[in-house]
């Protein structure tokens, strides 16, 4: 069946079978492998893309749901954000990520970053509490959890001093 | 893992929809969150998948004089934010996980009837009614008596689930949901929600939804009936909630006994009606 949709700001039309998950078109047809596939369960999260701007399994969705929608994967997080907001060319998720070893492997990272993209558009200054909270969805196997959400709160006071929500909204844009 | 094959349509309307649904091994798509695990374990292989998210008339939520109507594709995340009742924004609050919540939805919840669900016992303790568009009409399922068992329902294959009536909250109503959560699935061990009505100090109206303690969310009346007339104080809660279990099959697995998950229960229940009980004072 006709598929287009946006991924990471380019229109993509492809001819797919129903049953293509939205991961397996990322990943084997757009060879966008930064998206992982970890349980295949719909459990661990590593496979989460934005779809329209909200965090979403793309292991638990057909690629055919996101007709017309605009997905975001890990490889086009940083284009939201104004050139001067990266640094060394990263989003502040993705530095903070860097900086404060909120990884191990990577495999989850991700996924555990485009979540914690989710929770700081809706909050932009989260406790430790409501950064474990918000990442529930997706699981770490090396880390413990603690450098993660270390990382997702140092992201959080970059992008406040930025003056911009995680999609490289002003806060006013994203308040409405 | 991947699906069987499937043929797949995007009808706009309800009708559109029941026709297809109508067709032989056809099954209804709402947000998926449930149903997309199955159709990868292949426990679930329909010849033809009828995704209902072109179809506005099962949006929104509208309020009347004395009910409120939630469209079947409302999602965790809008409840949770914006339900007119407690127990259903704390129920959608403890589904899944946050991609879990932005995809799901209320009518598909309901309609796929896991045991362990948490929608469902806020809606069995808010009375609350299916309402069911078929071949033959439109029609109203009371949810007590909607669950039959694990992933079955009343529903037939060729209805679709537009929406569910709630009441609207009046003056004096307090309601909760408490789980106990399996900490790797997130699923309720046990989960109880409840809602009660006082008056000069005096329960007048109790519900009581459970879910994920035996073969399908039930409504314990029994225990609700029990509730009336007392000022719902420790005493009273817990002579009344020796009903909560009554006529149940408490199951038992790898990570409850029967017995844990029937005193978890209780602790749920109780929780919830303490919390219930202090919003409907105010």
């Amino acid at each position: 069946m006709q598929l287009e949709l946006k991924v990471n700001g380019r229109l993509v039309r492809r001819d797919v079978e129903p049953r293509t998950l939205l991961v397996d078109l990322l990943r084997d047809e757009l060879a966008l492998t930064g998206t992982k596939v970890g349980c295949d369960t719909s459990q661990c999260g590593a496979c989460t893309v934005l779809l329209d701007g909200h965090a979403v399994k793309s292991c638990n969705m057909l690629a055919l749901q996101a007709q017309g929608c605009d997905v975001v994967t890990i490889e086009g997080l940083r284009d939201l954000v104004p050139e001067e907001v990266r640094e060394e060319g990263l989003h502040p998720l993705q530095a903070a990520f860097w900086n404060e070893d909120g990884l191990q492997c990577g495999y989850c990272t991700p996924g555990m970053i485009l979540s914690a993209c989710d929770l700081l558009k809706e909050n932009p200054n989260p406790s430790d509490e409501d950064v474990r909270h918000g990442i529930e969805g997706n699981i770490c196997r090396c880390t413990g959890y603690q450098p993660i959400v270390l990382a997702v709160r140092k992201a959080a006071d970059v992008l406040a001093d930025a003056g911009i929500d995680p999609l490289g909204r002003s806060r006013e844009e994203a308040g409405r | 893992m991947i699906p069987a094959a499937f043929r797949y349509e995007r009808p706009t309307t309800i009708d559109e929809a029941i026709e297809l649904l109508g067709q032989p091994e056809a099954k209804a798509l709402a947000g998926g969150q449930s149903l997309l695990p199955l159709l990868r374990l292949r426990m679930a292989e329909p010849e033809l998948l009828v995704d209902l998210q072109d179809i506005p008339e099962l949006r929104g939520m509208r309020h009347d004089m004395d009910q409120v109507w939630v469209g079947a594709f409302v999602r965790h995340v809008e409840l949770a934010e914006s339900a007119p009742w407690r127990v259903l924004r704390e129920a959608a609050e403890a589904t899944g996980d946050r991609q879990v919540r932005r995809l799901g939805t209320i009518g598909g919840a309901t309609a796929h009837a896991d045991p362990a669900g948490d929608l469902p016992a806020a809606l069995l303790a808010l009375h609350a009614v299916v309402e069911a568009v078929g071949p033959a009409g439109r029609r109203e399922i009371p949810i007590d008596g909607f669950f039959l068992g694990p992933l079955t329902t009343e529903l037939a294959p060729d209805e679709v689930l537009a929406g569910l009536r709630l009441p609207r909250p009046k003056s004096g109503t307090g309601s909760s949901y408490r789980k106990l959560r399996q900490q790797a699935s997130g699923f309720a061990l046990a989960g109880v929600g409840v809602m009660v009505r006082m008056e000069a100090g005096r329960c007048v109206e109790a519900g009581i939804g459970v879910t994920g303690v035996g073969l399908q969310p039930y409504a314990a009346e029994a225990a609700g009936r029990r509730l009336i007339g007392t000022p719902l104080g420790d005493a009273e809660v817990e002579a009344a909630l020796e009903a909560l279990l009554e006529g149940v099959d408490v199951q038992e697995d790898a990570y409850a006994s029967a017995d844990y998950r029937a005193k978890m229960c209780r602790l749920c229940a109780t929780q919830a009606l303490e919390s219930a009980r202090a919003e409907a004072l105010g």
